[in-house]
């Protein structure tokens, strides 16, 4: 078995070989995602699935091994069940994660981290007593020779008579010991996030469908008004109602006859997406004003819940936010394709938030959807913004007949509520794809409780925009993502 | 830099010697109409100019005409159709004028007029925000069905424009080259090089834009309608020039499209901009000077010698005026008053010269110097107007409201503008009261009650107010939605929080395209954090 002292070479090089594999799954998962550009989809699962649970189930093996034979000593016991905890650890948060248990992943990995810390403070705890008794032992010795002197002041921390730590010696070694242990493991942790960029990552719900409008059936049906037989010589005056005084009912009825989605899939979602993926509605955080208008319950989560009733696609069940400088850790492939962004006072982006932005807009292929929450002021402050973000791109009016209107709902009216930045809404444009969508009048107010009172076909056709600005973005990603794997 | 060249292209010489156009306007002084006068026809042919261009796609001109000698092949019948629709287009009714030009496709396909109708069709789902329709179903029709007429030409440079006008950059960029390859003598090609160049700017390509600019000032015929596109490159061209400090090159664009006798405003105009920028930076500083100084020089050349008759007197005087604002635009104003005070010297007094130099002395805060040369003014009143106004500015208003009343008594031609004045100079004092009476005998309605109101609001005579902002509301329709916004504020100011909520809510319900139903909106929220605002539009046309 791997590393066992007795191992035959056969044995130590599949142990090496499983090591490898193991961590080269492991950095490809967290950094790389080379496997699943290039690879199907299922092969991709397969490989991750054996790899991991192959390593998994070797571990478990040669820890009952270690456990039952009698050569290895107790330490080297826990040495081994310390070296496993990792890979079982994240075995664990794997198949959670693949399963679709989110609270359960969430659960595993917090709590794994939590015993990886004990574990480690085990660690320390035995390593500072061994050293501490091997100290003491070595100065037993040394006064036990005759004409030895007084020792001199120590300055070994291991010593747990070292001047420093004063009085209560014991007490204030082991304090000492657990600091410096804290603050390495809190070192570690934010080392290991920073270089794999405190990643995270976006995926669309799988499925497929295509990005065509919704049909509207409507039914007709003729109310002809009841005729009278009037004689024209009679004496009483009768008013004849006109000929054409025939009244139409119209039942407006809309089926969902395809799937709302794009690519090649079962249900209604992206061919780019996974079993586990879900639409979320991520908001931007910004300086500088009120992001956080109409934010969460009762809000623009009616949007998103509503999406999911609208498109059938698996949503999020809340409403999420995120800073400019998080934007950064979501990898190219696996980040948000919509970021919403609102508020009604000043928007001030740094320099290098700008540069996060821009290259979200345009090498991650993300799309923002700005909406007017309340003044004049703000739509200065996101043009202002848009500016500094994408010089070289100018703002223009989005036509009524564009696939962002027509596509899954058809909108024959830009729907506001207030119309704060005028009456029409505006797109930056990139390579023929919309990379930004602002709405001037306060989109978010309609999705909220209560939709300010605004008439019902105002709110529904904001709910409508929202589905296609959403679906939009989506779809327009997951395209990308399939030229991404042609290439 | 020519960007912001452009941008900085202003007429404000009144505001450098600190003196309100609307002021000068109002006071009725001659020498101050003739110029904001001359101004404001800059102002205006500029912003038409700018207009024209803006607007080409909506109605192109010569584009969406169609020539008499096509109009005569039309049957009656087809005439009748055509006028039909042509009607609603000229009314901006839109959609019933596309119906009416689908009438006519189906009633005539093979007419003469079929092209034109299909185009004028394409023009309607443009303004109805169907730009794609109108590429595709529209003016790619026109393309199609009737290769050969003139109507192909126009929609050729439509759809390019379209492309352009959806974000489409790249698509607009190739049918663009397309145009100018097929039809590079037409209309069509010259309108291609503005939205070129126009392109140029947004990606920054200074070059292009330059060549661009150049083809069309030096190298088109101005001709067919041309002229005013080719009159805007030379000014922006002049302007980009002036902004690299480059004098002969600015004066040949703007050359090609004024008279010489135009021209001395022209440079002043355009050069004004170019040269507060320039000067205001210390590497650019030299430059900027030696504009102005080349462009002063060039305008003192124009100034004729002989001066007896009173015409050459006033050009030669606006000629100085020209040139003391270049000087101001490049930050030296010690040479703007040796020029009003040469000009005293060798034309003789004149008010529009005086008030310059009041305007100078004002701007320098040497106002006993001011004062005494506005009351130096032949036209007496005039003058004490302009020092009244000055008593405003000083926050003297005691001093203010006596010349005002003085001046109503005096001037009884202009008394009703006067007793405006003194009613503002009332308010401004704190005097509601009687600036409320004051205002009850300026004859100026609506604008009377709105001040009355807002003395009435100062005085927390709440009430009197909302009465003042109903009668408005009940008489003005335009000002309705402010009025209304106004009634909200003021309850709001009295304490009658209900009253404010229902007053703002209404202005969401009854005005919602109104920017007015916006701030409403945005104050039910930040104010009372209602949301039930009862707004909303669904944005159709009305």
């Amino acid at each position: 078995m791997p590393g066992s002292p007795r191992s035959p070479l056969p044995w130590r090089i599949a142990g090496v070989v499983l090591a490898g594999l193991w961590l080269w799954l492991l950095a490809d998962s967290l950094w790389v995602h080379a496997l699943e550009f290039h690879l199907p989809r299922a092969a991709f699962l397969a490989i991750q699935w054996s790899g991991f649970s192959g390593v998994a189930a070797l571990l478990v093996l040669w820890l009952i091994r270690l456990a039952c034979g009698n050569q290895a000593t107790r330490d080297k016991l826990w040495l081994a069940a310390t070296v496993a905890y990792i890979p079982l650890w994240h075995w664990l948060v794997f198949a959670a994660d693949q399963a679709g248990l989110d609270g359960l992943r969430v659960m595993l990995a917090q709590g794994g981290l939590g015993g990886l810390f004990c574990v480690g403070l085990a660690w320390v705890v035995w390593l500072l007593e061994s050293a501490a008794e091997r100290v003491r032992r070595r100065k037993r010795e040394a006064l036990s020779i005759p004409g030895t002197q007084r020792q001199p002041r120590s300055w070994n921390p291991l010593d747990p008579d070292a001047w420093f730590y004063g009085q209560s010696r014991k007490l204030s070694q082991t304090l000492a010991a657990f600091c410096s242990y804290s603050f390495a493991f809190c070192l570690a942790f934010l080392m290991f996030s920073r270089i794999s960029g405190c990643q995270e990552l976006y995926e669309a719900p799988a499925g497929g469908g295509k990005p065509i409008m919704v049909s509207q059936q409507v039914k007709i049906q003729k109310v002809i008004k009841k005729k009278f037989v009037i004689n024209p010589f009679s004496a009483i005056v009768f008013n004849p109602p006109p000929i054409d005084d025939v009244k139409l009912n119209l039942a407006e009825a809309t089926a969902h006859l395809y799937k709302v989605g794009d690519g090649s899939g079962e249900g209604a979602g992206f061919s780019g997406g996974t079993a586990r993926g879900k639409v979320r509605f991520i908001r931007l955080e910004y300086q500088g004003g009120d992001w956080d208008q109409d934010f969460g319950v009762g809000a623009d989560q009616n949007m998103l819940i509503q999406y999911g009733v609208l498109t059938q696609q698996k949503v999020h069940t809340e409403t999420e936010s995120r800073s400019i400088a998080q934007l950064k850790a979501f990898p190219a492939g696996k980040s948000p394709p919509l970021m919403y962004l609102t508020g009604q006072r000043n928007i001030t982006l740094s320099s290098s938030e700008a540069k996060i932005l821009r290259e979200y807009l345009l090498e991650k292929h993300g799309m923002l959807f700005g909406d007017n929450g309340g003044s004049g002021h703000f739509h200065n402050q996101f043009f202002a913004m848009m500016r500094e973000v994408l010089p070289n791109v100018e703002p223009v009016h989005i036509p009524l007949d564009d696939v962002i209107h027509r596509v899954p709902y058809p909108l024959p009216f830009l729907p506001y509520v207030a119309p704060h930045g005028g009456r029409e809404a505006w797109g930056w444009k990139v390579d023929g794809r919309w990379v930004c969508y602002y709405h001037p009048g306060d989109i978010g107010d309609a999705w909220a409780d209560g939709h300010s009172n605004v008439p019902r076909p105002v709110w529904e056709a904001c709910y409508q925009l929202g589905t296609n600005v959403i679906f939009y973005a989506h779809a327009e990603y997951n395209q990308w993502l399939e030229a991404q794997k042609r290439k | 830099m020519a960007g912001s060249a452009e941008a900085q292209v202003n007429p404000g010489s009144f505001r450098s010697v600190g003196f309100s156009p609307q002021y000068a306007s109002a006071t009725g002084c001659a020498w101050a109409k003739a110029h904001a006068t001359s101004h404001r026809a800059g102002i205006l042919a500029v912003v038409l100019a700018a207009v024209a261009l803006l607007a080409n796609f909506a109605s192109a001109g010569p584009l969406d005409e169609m020539s008499l000698d096509r109009w005569k092949k039309l049957r009656e019948a087809e005439r009748y159709q055509l006028n039909i629709a042509e009607k609603y287009f000229r009314e901006n009714n839109f959609k019933v004028a596309l119906t009416e030009y689908e009438k006519f496709l189906t009633l005539h396909e093979k007419s003469e007029g079929a092209p034109f109708a299909q185009y004028k069709w394409s023009l309607c789902q443009v303004q109805l925000k169907k730009l794609n329709t109108a590429v595709k179903e529209g003016f790619q029709s026109v393309i199609d069905y009737w290769p050969d007429s003139p109507e192909s030409l126009a929609a050729a440079y439509s759809i390019a424009r379209a492309y352009k006008d959806m974000g489409d950059v790249k698509q607009a960029k190739k049918a663009y080259g397309t145009v100018l390859a097929k039809h590079g003598g037409h209309l069509v090609a010259v309108l291609s090089r503005v939205d070129l160049a126009e392109i140029a700017r947004i990606e920054g390509d200074e070059k292009r834009r330059v060549a661009l600019w150049q083809e069309l000032v030096f190298q088109t015929d101005r001709k067919d309608g041309a002229e005013p596109y080719c009159q805007q490159a030379a000014v922006n061209l002049a302007a980009w020039q002036f902004a690299k400090a480059s004098f002969p090159e600015g004066l040949k664009a703007l050359a090609t499209n004024y008279t010489p006798e135009q021209l001395p405003y022209y440079i002043s105009y355009y050069a004004n901009g170019p040269l507060q920028t320039l000067t205001n930076m210390a590497e650019t500083k030299a430059g900027g000077e030696k504009l102005a100084d080349e462009a002063a020089e060039y305008i003192r050349k124009q100034i004729p010698a002989d001066r007896q008759d009173e015409a050459k007197k006033t050009y030669a005087r606006q000629c100085g005026f020209y040139m003391a604002d270049l000087y101001w635009a490049s930050k030296r104003p010690e040479k703007c008053r040796e020029i009003y005070e040469q000009q005293l010297k060798e034309l003789g007094p004149a008010d529009d010269t005086l008030g310059r130099l009041a305007g100078w002395y004002k701007s320098m805060n040497r106002r006993e110097e001011a004062r005494k040369t506005y009351g130096q003014f032949a036209k007496v009143h005039d003058g004490q107007g302009q020092i009244a106004y000055m008593f405003r500015e000083e926050r003297r208003y005691p001093e203010a409201v006596t010349l005002y009343r003085e001046l109503i008594q005096a001037d009884t031609k202009n008394a009703n503008l006067w007793q405006g004045e003194l009613a503002h100079a009332l308010r401004e004092g704190g005097q509601y009261k009687e600036a409320i009476g004051a205002y009850r005998l300026w004859d100026n309605s609506p604008n009377n009650l709105w001040h009355m109101a807002g003395c009435h609001r100062a005085l927390k005579e709440h009430k009197e107010a909302v009465g003042l902002y109903q009668q408005i509301l009940a008489t003005e329709k335009s000002w309705a939605p402010q009025a209304q916004l106004q009634v909200g504020y003021t309850y709001e100011e009295a304490g009658e929080k209900e009253a404010a909520i229902k007053s703002l809510q209404l202005v969401c319900k009854r005005y919602p395209k109104t920017g007015e139903a916006s701030q409403a909106h945005a104050h039910l929220q930040n104010q009372y954090k209602i949301n039930q605002t009862f707004g909303g539009d669904a944005g159709k046309d009305e």
